[in-house]
């Protein structure tokens, strides 16, 4: 092969190589503490009292600051609301989110992809205090 | 002959990758999904007038948000997907000017809004799938 094309075919080579670096990113999220699941079949409806609640799970969300996972959804203007709102007093919240970030960084092409999901109990209670209804979902282990 | 041709044809190729490897250009996609799929059809779960509260949250889980009006309970839905697509073209080093930018923002939520009397029965609902509408780029 000719100088001039050989090298030329090196330099080519050296610019391919280079334009098709690859970067990968992966980022996980994980805000809050974990819903305790094995007390949610203790929830009884007229029975359980809101005090028998907060010592079973602890302080709830709705009475807790902003998660970094707003501030960040903030951020990226996903949502300006917090995910969940429940300004009320008979309605105890607890959640625990958590969210998987994966990217494909390559010098022509950026792909960027992030799943945001959320084990969350909600509670509410009746004028004497007491467990009216819940509702639970686990919606983590949708979680790629 | 044929070798000064072919230098030329190689140096001229050479000045052109230069010229345009200079130029950053880069497109970006981006998914965002945030909160779980509604996946019951409100239509096949939900009997206004019999449906209560407490069946509510059995098979759709806690809302996204309670709204109190002054004749009952709000229950807010909600799934959001966000699609964006960017495409940017810039000279990076010595005017550091974009040429040409070019972004699409799709944001779609499925929204299902139920609304209960003072008893804690369905009164009425609103569902839109609106994440359907999303288009790839």
């Amino acid at each position: 092969m000719r100088q001039p094309l050989r090298s030329f075919l090196q330099i080519l080579g050296v610019s391919l190589l280079s334009l098709s670096l690859i970067g990968c990113a992966i980022g996980r999220y994980y805000g809050g503490s974990r819903v305790p699941e094995d007390k949610i079949k203790d929830i009884k409806p007229g029975i359980t009292t809101r005090g028998e609640i907060l010592s079973w799970f602890g302080p709830p969300q709705n009475y807790l600051s902003s998660t970094l996972l707003n501030q960040i959804l903030r951020e990226f203007e996903a949502t300006e609301e917090p995910l969940t709102n429940y300004p009320f007093a008979n309605i105890l919240s607890y959640q625990y989110d958590r969210g998987n970030f994966r990217g494909l960084i390559l010098i022509l092409f950026n792909y960027v992809e992030a799943d945001v999901k959320s084990d969350h109990l909600v509670i509410f209670f009746d004028e004497n205090e007491r467990v009216k209804y819940y509702g639970f979902h686990k919606g983590t282990e949708e979680l790629q | 002959m044929a070798s000064i041709r072919e230098q030329k044809s190689c140096s001229r190729i050479l000045t052109l990758t230069i010229l345009l490897t200079s130029l950053a250009w880069g497109c970006t996609i981006g998914r965002l999904y945030l909160g779980s799929e509604l996946r019951d059809d409100p239509q096949d779960k939900i009997m206004i007038g019999a449906t209560t509260k407490s069946e509510v949250l059995k098979i759709y889980g806690p809302p996204y948000g309670v709204q109190r009006q002054y004749d009952g309970d709000v229950f807010i839905y909600k799934y959001l997907r966000k699609n964006s697509s960017a495409l940017d073209l810039r000279e990076p080093v010595v005017t550091r000017l974009t040429i040409f930018s070019f972004t699409r923002t799709q944001q779609k939520a499925d929204s299902l809004v139920i609304l209960f009397n003072k008893d804690g029965i369905v009164k009425s609902y609103g569902f839109r799938r609106g994440t359907s509408e999303l288009t790839g780029f």
